[in-house]
């Protein structure tokens, strides 16, 4: 509950899916944190558990077969101790979500209107009347022509971006002290994506809001997050804010992920990641998981995980990174041809 | 150039194969169905009775009746402690004990064929049925022979009395009598006891023929000359019990499975032709005349189908091929739907192209190229469709809209529930002729469905709910 | 919507037309002339049916005379077994007994179906999901030719806590009682919030639910206690729409509830009931009712049999009874009339997906 302590810290969170074949390990022992009004991006390749450790914290995914281990420290508290009704409060209210997919997001058979209002009426305590109003205001501020009018309107006479102004509206109408945006622009046309991420960002400064941004896009991340987040196989491979990550990346995958990005300024849709793929959560190999297509590997990292440690020069803040190697002094094996994994 | 173009290879099948052997539920209906359709098959040999004919002292037994059929002749002569190989289990107790002139037979048998009672010089005074059902009349025969007749009605005891007016022409006199009584039948709960009592002369012989299904018999014959007792030694089991005509009810099943199941696959194929060829069709046309022949089908569908079968069975002759008709044309609706819609689907795809390039006509390629690709919807119509084809012949059956197979007096299921229905009695005491048959059917469909469904999400795993 | 609709009712005439040409042109293939077979139709019931129809004209005439009198008399004709009787008297003795016993089949069927369909889908798994389910598989597969008189065997022969069968026209209040009980249920969720606050779908559903529970636990009460004829009928008319009711309602509220936007609806805050009975039960119910058109088809062929089974004089046995002694008259004019309840119940089906679903209500 300190103020200056961070809003929501996940310490070793684990979430395995049990399956009829065996445990899946998307998300195997992360470390993360977000301070009061900070936005952290959170990258990496599609599977990495990005989606699923956030989905761990709102606690969305049912269990079984979802089985959760470690803490996620919400002020402190850990939600996974919580019963219905903190997390009731919790959610929504406190932490609100943003997806990936507007056109499947929004509830096809209920009025735009009503799915605005029951967060507000809920949570803020609202009466039908001032929750429209609130609703429309909110639409309004999303950049929503008309809004009083289209309240009525179903899900399905919106287009895709307007659906997921629809959704941002939706979050943050009850003021959260943290935003999850899960890939937010990934199903939209390219030319609405930039419109959203301002709109998110925008929003989120005025009102004070923590982000946490999930994507595919560096440069999304560079532009709009004071930290970066970098996963790999259920796991933080490297941490650090933006500027000393993006200028001197110490992770060979984050090496391989900023050298996959012809410019930072520009949003991509996808990026062309490293060679090779990413392991399969059923499968992990021993040790580091990013070996197997790592050009600095070495014996030891078959054998022990390596842990997040700090490498920030003494005083600074803090770049930590998962590698047992040191790549300003190692050099790297010749670039495998083409996708030896 | 068609091999790559033909229908699906071994690859997707088998995979189908492998999914479908997961589903433990739809691979015990496969067995199930297998079985059914084995039996229905190979009905002849597998039933242990044939359905048309009966026994009429059979009638109505319940499940696990053990029957005897008394093939054998034991001949025991009285007044002789009977020979340990001649007497059935059944026959023991000392024959004769030095007394002339009475028989008692102590029949614990629920019921017997004949009973022949052979006498020299006795003038008959009196015979007893007692608790016996069908002991109904007795009369002389040619060549003085006393018969005791089946009359067909159940008496529960019958006396003839001494100085009982017999039948005329025949007199009261001494010689040689044969009482015969045909289809003895000893009520369950009477004391079961047929006695012949005369007034001198000597018994020579006493037959029992027939059937004994209770297993156990005892004659005790005081100075009878001869005691011939035609033996049981084969034994058969009416596992489900007789019907009301002493039909075995296991082997009704299983011929009623034939008529149901052929029912079920012809006029399956039937509709699934017409369907798939009209939904092959509209859908490669496409267009106004896809448009308008769906128009068609849309029309039909909101027909009360089976008044309409109804009608037609009552408007024509009841026979196989009106059934078929009837039955398939209501059925061939939704698969029509759906293989336009797969149709549609697959006609955009590149080997259709090509091979409209290579100048294939498109009845051709309809045939060669678009139908096999929808191979695996009709395999899972077939499979849902033919226990919905059963159910609804039945269903005509039941209401009295039975067809005849060739004369024979078979009856498919419905049928034989509708038969079992009327014969439960006031306390449902005959229940095995109902829930039986009933049972048989419910089974099938449950299997049959269960296959369906399992071959439907074997070969379109995407269909499947999630989680 | 009204475009929907319209478009909907201007299909019915279609239907109805296309029904009683086939089945007149059927009944005209005959071979023989039906209308005048000698062995079923006595002299008087003959001349009657000439006068009428033309028996001697062509066919097309007499389709035409026929389709008049229907359409503007509602006029059936005489009946051709019976001298006195018209196809009317006989169709109006009859539609009381048959309706009611529908009815209680259906609310019966859909008050257990949808309660045991949502309660298994959200809990899912449980020993209540897999009895149920289990339940329901079996009563789907099982003919109702062989429920109805097992059902007798058990509680009319073998137990005797139900009569056999017959049918006491004395009874006739359940259509009332169901109306009372929506009301009922109207007012009581007038209370009763369902979902936070305000506007919200949960009071149309729950009010539907409730209301569908007390209909079918007041006609049972009721039925117990003044006609326990009914009982049994509507028992084996309703447990396979029952069971196959539940079965889609599970499946449609399964699909439903793993939907996105149910996550986003838990992702807001709201609680699990409020996100069963708004967010998941409109998307969940949708299946069921599309399945109520085919159901209600059921529903009629089934009173064939159960009226059959339980000797209920309803049209269903007058129908049978005509088809088995070739009253010719009778089973048209009955053909036409449950063709005409079908469409009819079909468009009503309709216009309430429409309803509940905008998409196809603004498409
Ligand atoms: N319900 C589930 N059951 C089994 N595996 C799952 C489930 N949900 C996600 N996964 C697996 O978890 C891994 C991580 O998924 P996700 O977090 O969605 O990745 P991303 O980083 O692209 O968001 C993937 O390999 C996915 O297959
Ligand atoms: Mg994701």
């Amino acid at each position: 509950m300190s103020s200056n302590g961070p809003l929501l810290d996940l310490r070793g969170l684990r979430t395995h899916f049990r399956t009829d074949r065996g445990p899946v390990r998307s998300v195997d022992g992360v470390d993360l944190s977000v301070a009061p009004g900070e936005s952290v991006g959170v990258v990496g390749e599609s599977g990495s558990g990005k989606s699923v450790t956030m989905l761990s914290v709102m606690r969305l995914l049912p269990s079984p077969p979802a089985m959760h281990q470690g803490q996620a420290l919400w002020k402190g508290e850990d939600v996974f101790g919580w019963g219905a009704r903190r997390l009731r409060s919790f959610r929504g209210r406190e932490v609100a979500m943003i997806f990936q997919d507007p056109m499947t997001s929004l509830n096809p058979y209920l009025k735009i209107g009503v799915q605005l209002t029951e967060a507000v009426q809920l949570h803020l305590g609202l009466d039908h009347a001032k929750a429209r109003d609130r609703a429309a205001e909110m639409l309004r501020r999303v950049g929503i022509p008309v809004p009083e009018s289209r309240l009525d309107d179903y899900p399905h006479q919106y287009s895709g971006g307007m659906r997921q102004r629809v959704m941002i509206a939706m979050a943050l109408s009850c003021e959260p002290q943290l935003l999850i945006a899960d890939e937010p622009t990934t199903a939209l046309d390219v030319t609405i994506q930039a419109q959203i991420l301002e709109l998110i960002d925008a929003q989120r400064r005025a009102s004070g809001t923590g982000l946490v941004l999930i994507t595919h896009s560096l440069g999304v991340v560079a532009g709009m997050c004071d930290r970066v987040v970098v996963m790999y196989a259920g796991r933080v491979v490297e941490e650090g804010r933006t500027e000393d990550l993006f200028g001197d990346p110490r992770m060979p995958y984050t090496v391989g992920l900023l050298r996959s990005v012809p410019r930072l300024d520009v949003v991509t849709e996808r990026l062309v990641p490293v060679p090779g793929t990413p392991p399969d959560p059923q499968r992990l190999p021993s040790g580091c998981p990013f070996r197997v297509r790592c050009p600095w590997a070495e014996a030891r990292c078959a054998e022990t995980r390596p842990e997040l440690r700090d490498v920030a020069a003494p005083g600074a803040a803090p770049h930590r990174i998962a590698c047992h190697v040191d790549i300003t002094k190692a050099a790297p094996r010749e670039p495998a041809s083409g996708g030896a994994a | 150039m068609s091999a790559d173009l033909d229908p699906p290879s071994d690859g997707p099948w088998a995979q189908a194969w492998k999914r479908l052997r997961r589903n433990a539920m739809a691979i015990a209906g496969l067995v199930v169905v297998s079985v059914m359709a084995l039996a229905a098959t190979f009905a002849g040999t597998v039933a242990p009775f044939d359905p048309r004919i009966s026994e009429s002292w059979e009638t109505s037994l319940p499940p696990g009746a053990r029957h005897l059929d008394l093939v054998n002749e034991f001949v025991v002569t009285a007044g002789q402690a009977p020979r340990e190989r001649d007497v059935p289990p059944w026959l023991h107790d000392g024959l004769g004990d030095g007394h002339d002139h009475a028989c008692e037979l102590d029949v614990v048998a629920e019921e017997v064929k004949q009973l022949r009672v052979t006498m020299d010089g006795a003038k008959v005074t009196k015979i007893q049925g007692d608790g016996a059902r069908t002991l109904a009349k007795v009369e002389l025969g040619p060549e003085d022979h006393l018969r005791v007749k089946d009359a067909g009605t159940r008496i529960e005891a019958k006396a003839l009395e001494p100085g009982m007016a017999l039948p005329e022409g025949v007199p009261a006199k001494t010689g040689r009598w044969v009482l015969f009584a045909e289809w003895v039948r000893i009520a369950p709960d009477a004391k079961r006891t047929v006695r012949v009592a005369y007034g001198y002369g000597t018994v020579s012989a006493v037959t029992v023929a027939g059937a004994a299904h209770a297993g156990e018999m005892r004659i005790r014959a005081e100075h009878v000359r001869d005691l011939r007792v035609d033996g049981a030694r084969k034994e058969h089991v009416h596992v489900l019990g007789t019907d009301l005509n002493g039909y075995d009810v296991l082997s009704r099943i299983i011929f009623g499975a034939r008529i149901s199941l052929l029912v079920g696959l012809v006029a399956t194929l039937v509709s699934l032709s017409i369907g798939v060829l009209y939904g092959a069709v509209s859908g490669y046309a496409g267009g106004r005349t896809d448009v308008l022949m769906m128009r068609a089908v849309d029309v039909l569908y909101a027909m009360p189908y089976i008044f309409l079968v109804i009608v037609l069975l009552t408007v024509f002759d009841r026979n196989l091929i009106v059934l078929f008709v009837a039955l398939g044309l209501v059925q061939w609706l939704t698969p029509a739907r759906v293989v336009r819609g797969q149709i549609l689907s697959i006609k955009r795809r590149e080997f259709v192209d090509a091979a409209v390039t290579l100048g294939t006509t498109p009845w051709r390629i309809l045939v060669r190229h678009l139908i096999p690709n929808t191979m695996g919807v009709v395999v899972v119509f077939t499979t849902l469709t033919i226990p919905a084809v059963i159910l609804e012949e039945s269903f005509l059956s039941f209401i009295g809209l039975t067809v005849k197979f060739g004369g024979e007096p078979i009856d498919s299921w419905g049928a034989l529930v509708d038969s079992g229905r009327n014969a439960l009695g006031v306390n449902g005491e005959r229940w095995w002729m109902l829930v039986f048959p009933g049972a048989a059917m419910s089974l099938t469909l449950f299997s049959m469905n269960f296959l369906g469904d399992g071959l439907r999400d074997a070969l379109d795993p995407r269909q499947k709910g999630r989680g | 919507m009204g475009r929907y609709v319209l478009r909907r009712l201007l299909w019915t005439p279609l239907v109805l037309l296309v029904l009683v040409t086939l089945t007149f042109a059927l009944i005209k293939a005959a071979p023989g002339n039906p209308f005048a077979m000698d062995r079923v139709v006595s002299e008087e019931i003959r001349a009657q049916l000439e006068a009428r129809y033309g028996l001697d004209k062509p066919a097309i005439v007499q389709f035409g005379q026929y389709l008049g009198r229907v359409v503007t008399d509602f006029d059936f004709g005489p009946s051709m077994k019976f001298k006195d009787r018209t196809v009317n008297d006989i169709i109006a003795n009859g539609i009381g007994p048959t309706m009611l016993l529908g009815a209680c089949a259906v609310i019966l069927a859909v008050a257990i179906g949808l309660t045991a369909g949502t309660i298994g889908a959200v809990r899912q798994n449980s020993v209540f999901d897999h009895a149920s389910m289990s339940a329901a598989t079996f009563g789907m597969s099982v003919p109702n030719f062989v429920t109805g008189p097992v059902l007798v065997l058990v509680f009319a022969l073998s137990w005797k806590a139900l009569p056999v069968s017959g049918f006491d026209p004395s009874f006739s209040l359940l259509p009332a009682l169901g109306i009372a009980a929506l009301h009922v249920a109207w007012r009581v969720t007038e209370r009763i919030r369902v979902g936070p606050a305000g506007f919200s779908w949960g009071r149309e559903f729950a009010c539907l639910w409730l209301g569908l529970l007390l209909a079918a636990v007041t006609s049972v009460v009721t039925l117990l206690a003044r006609s326990p004829t009914l009982i049994l009928p509507a028992v084996t008319l309703a447990l396979p729409f029952a069971s196959r009711i539940a079965r889609l309602m599970r499946a449609g509220m399964l699909e439903v509830i793993g939907q996105d936007y149910v996550r986003t609806a838990r992702a807001k805050g709201l609680s699990e009931t409020t996100v069963v009975v708004r967010h998941a039960l409109k998307g969940g119910i949708l299946p069921v009712v599309s399945y109520l058109g085919p159901a209600i088809t059921g529903v009629l062929t089934g009173s064939l049999v159960v009226e059959k089974i339980f000797a209920i004089p309803g049209i269903g046995r007058e129908f049978v009874e005509a088809a088995l002694s070739r009253d010719y008259m009778l089973v048209l004019g009955i053909v036409v009339l449950d063709g005409l309840l079908l469409v009819l119940f079909n468009l009503a089906v309709d216009v309430v997906y429409g309803f509940l679903d905008p998409r196809i209500r603004y498409e």
